[in-house]
């Protein structure tokens, strides 16, 4: 699953750790949500989502 | 949208350490006394199964020194582990610059997975150790009763320890877990059916229970790593760099 995570973290001047530390999640969870090696539960795509104050069809595309 | 607990609703740890480990004493002497109940029966088993005892222990086959080897190595990497997440818990700056914070977070949930973690795996390298011990003591069957007892105490506190474990961890952390758990206990479950259907036909090896857990502790442990490079490959290098 593909998503704007990274480049939202970007427009923000966050790093990782910031985002970490915002979402409660480790470092190795963003890095692994930005490089889409992990797709994140539903409540963590929820907090995502009300964090960056967009929808989860915003941050996250469902690629084929 | 958060699962955090309020502080008052928690018992506190040493409280719950007690009442976790009484319960796994009751459970580990209710069985251990059950089974000794039966100690007559087992015996007989065990005379008709090759000398064997419910460990599996069989007096004419010494451990080998490969197994020794590899247990030893593996006690030593339980307890490093544990060691390593608990100091991690009491020390922050610790706890950073061993990565730990990065691969669990660091967090309030974060770091109260650390402890639990670190006893976690200490437990298991005493449960080898009990095992082990046990093997290579030859015991007898009286001792044998209190060593299941006890080892299954053990088990039933890394079970409490584990459920803990399964809310505060972190969310990727526990995927890779129970992916990795899944997997192992898979593969063992086959490998336990070959086995059985080999030594049915007369050709398949003995193992003991310790033997056993052994096995699982390696499989798991390789799984686990497999599956971390595949999810999270940056926990393997350096998590401290990596994409910032």
């Amino acid at each position: 699953m593909k998503n704007r995570l990274k480049v939202l973290r970007a427009e923000r001047d966050w790093s990782q750790s910031d985002l970490a530390d915002a979402l409660d999640v480790s470092r190795q969870t963003i890095n692994a949500l930005e490089t889409g090696k992990y797709d994140p539960s539903l409540p963590l795509a929820f907090k995502i989502a009300r964090l960056f104050t967009l929808k989860i069809e915003d941050i996250f595309e469902d690629a084929p | 949208m958060t699962d955090e607990k309020p502080a008052s609703a928690r018992l506190k740890i040493p409280k719950y350490l007690i009442a976790c480990a009484f319960v796994g004493m009751l459970i580990g002497l209710a069985l251990g006394a059950s089974d000794f109940s039966f100690t007559d029966t087992l015996d007989a088993i065990r005379t008709s199964t090759a000398q064997q005892d419910m460990l599996g222990i069989d007096p004419a086959k010494p451990l080998s020194v490969f197994t020794f080897v590899c247990a030893l190595f593996m006690v030593f990497m339980c307890l490093l582990q544990g060691v390593v997440l608990i100091i991690a818990r009491l020390s922050p700056a610790f706890s950073a610059k061993v990565g730990v914070e990065a691969q669990f977070g660091d967090g309030r949930r974060g770091r109260a997975a650390l402890w639990r973690l670190g006893a976690f795996w200490l437990l298991n390298g005493a449960l080898l150790l009990l095992l082990g011990h046990a093997q290579i003591a030859r015991i007898d069957a009286d001792t044998t009763s209190i060593v299941a007892g006890l080892g299954v105490a053990m088990v039933g506190a890394s079970c409490v320890l584990a459920i803990q474990l399964w809310t505060r961890l972190d969310e990727l952390v526990r995927n890779i877990w129970v992916e990795a758990t899944a997997l192992t206990c898979g593969i063992m479950l086959g490998g336990a059916m070959l086995l059985s259907l080999l030594q049915s036909m007369g050709v398949g090896p003995q193992i003991t229970l310790f033997e056993g857990v052994l096995i699982y502790n390696y499989l798991y442990l390789v799984i686990y790593f497999l599956i971390t490079f595949i999810r999270a490959p940056a926990t393997l290098t350096d998590p401290m760099l990596e994409g910032e």
